[in-house]
């Protein structure tokens, strides 16, 4: 049998991944696994629990694949499951530094103080830096950093928004919530980041710089 | 939409705008709030600051990682191992 000749579609390869053919696998494998793999990255900061988030992942999918009905497409299947993962995963590593979305609503009077106040609703004290990415003053670093200390909730959808650059929608089909609290998570993700960055980049707040559409 | 909104209004609206997802109504209300009231202008402007600034420096190339070749067969030998898997190759 020729295998390298096999191509397939989707459909083709939901059906071979459903028979347990090998080959599909690892043309699924093959296919997805570097941007799930720098998904994981995004989320975990550190290579060896990629490798194995990637891998739990993967067969995750493979062993409930019955369960996929092609309401969805594939892939947007694989990086939900990569995503509540990544989520799950680093809940229960960082159980200490972390707050929900609803801990830290809870004591707002309104949306409009949340949005008006100096203090965006979270404590950037609370989050301490992670031990492996001391701190670093070049720009990416200290930036990324931040991104990672967000609450897991508002980190999903920032990082799949402004790094995986998908439109709301597409986040949707991944997260399954609604476009609103979508939107609500990663309106409140970049006011904590303009917090910090205010702190960190001081010149750059004081740029005057209002885009029109 | 009567053509003109409050603070809160404004804040509704404020990431729709980002997306460029305001129609022609909105978008003329929101532009008339924010000339008119310089708190909002002033929360406009950092808000698309942090926009413009993560952009800016979260450049695709930081994230263009890859697995190891050696991880990535170690992974899918795994893979092609489990038990939903078929022996017949």
């Amino acid at each position: 049998m020729i295998k390298e000749a096999i191509k397939y579609n989707e459909e083709e390869l939901v059906t071979q991944i459903k028979l347990g053919n090998p080959h599909a696998i690892e043309t699924f494998f093959k296919q997805f696994s570097n941007k799930v793999f720098r998904l994981c990255m995004q989320y975990l900061k550190n290579e060896e629990e990629a490798y194995d988030m990637v891998q739990d992942v993967f067969a995750t999918l493979i062993a409930k694949i019955h369960n996929f009905k092609g309401e969805s497409k594939l892939s947007t299947w694989l990086y939900s499951m990569t995503v509540f993962s990544c989520i799950g995963y680093l809940r229960k590593r960082n159980k200490k530094n972390e707050t929900s979305i609803d801990e830290v609503t809870q004591n707002d009077q309104s949306k409009h103080e949340l949005f008006f106040s100096k203090d965006v609703g979270l404590d950037a004290e609370q989050y301490n830096p992670t031990s492996d990415d001391l701190i670093n003053k070049e720009d990416y670093g200290v930036l990324y950093r931040e991104i990672f200390n967000l609450p897991a909730d508002y980190k999903a959808i920032f990082i799949l928004k402004e790094l995986e650059r998908l439109s709301i929608k597409e986040i949707q089909d991944i997260v399954s919530i609604s476009i609103p609290a979508i939107k609500t998570r990663l309106h409140r993700a970049r006011l904590y980041l303009r917090k910090r960055l205010e702190v960190h980049f001081p010149e750059y707040a004081q740029k005057d710089n209002v885009r029109t559409n | 939409m009567s053509g003109q909104i409050d603070c809160k209004g404004f804040q509704d609206l404020i990431l729709d705008y980002t997306e460029k997802e305001l129609d022609s109504n909105q978008l003329k209300a929101f532009e008339s709030h924010f000339t008119a009231c310089p708190e909002c202008m002033d929360y406009l402007n950092s808000y698309t600051l942090t926009i413009d600034f993560c952009k800016e420096k979260l450049s695709p190339e930081h994230f263009k990682q890859k697995m190891p070749p050696a991880v990535k067969k170690r992974i899918c030998d795994f893979l092609k191992n489990l038990p939903e898997v078929s022996s017949v190759k």
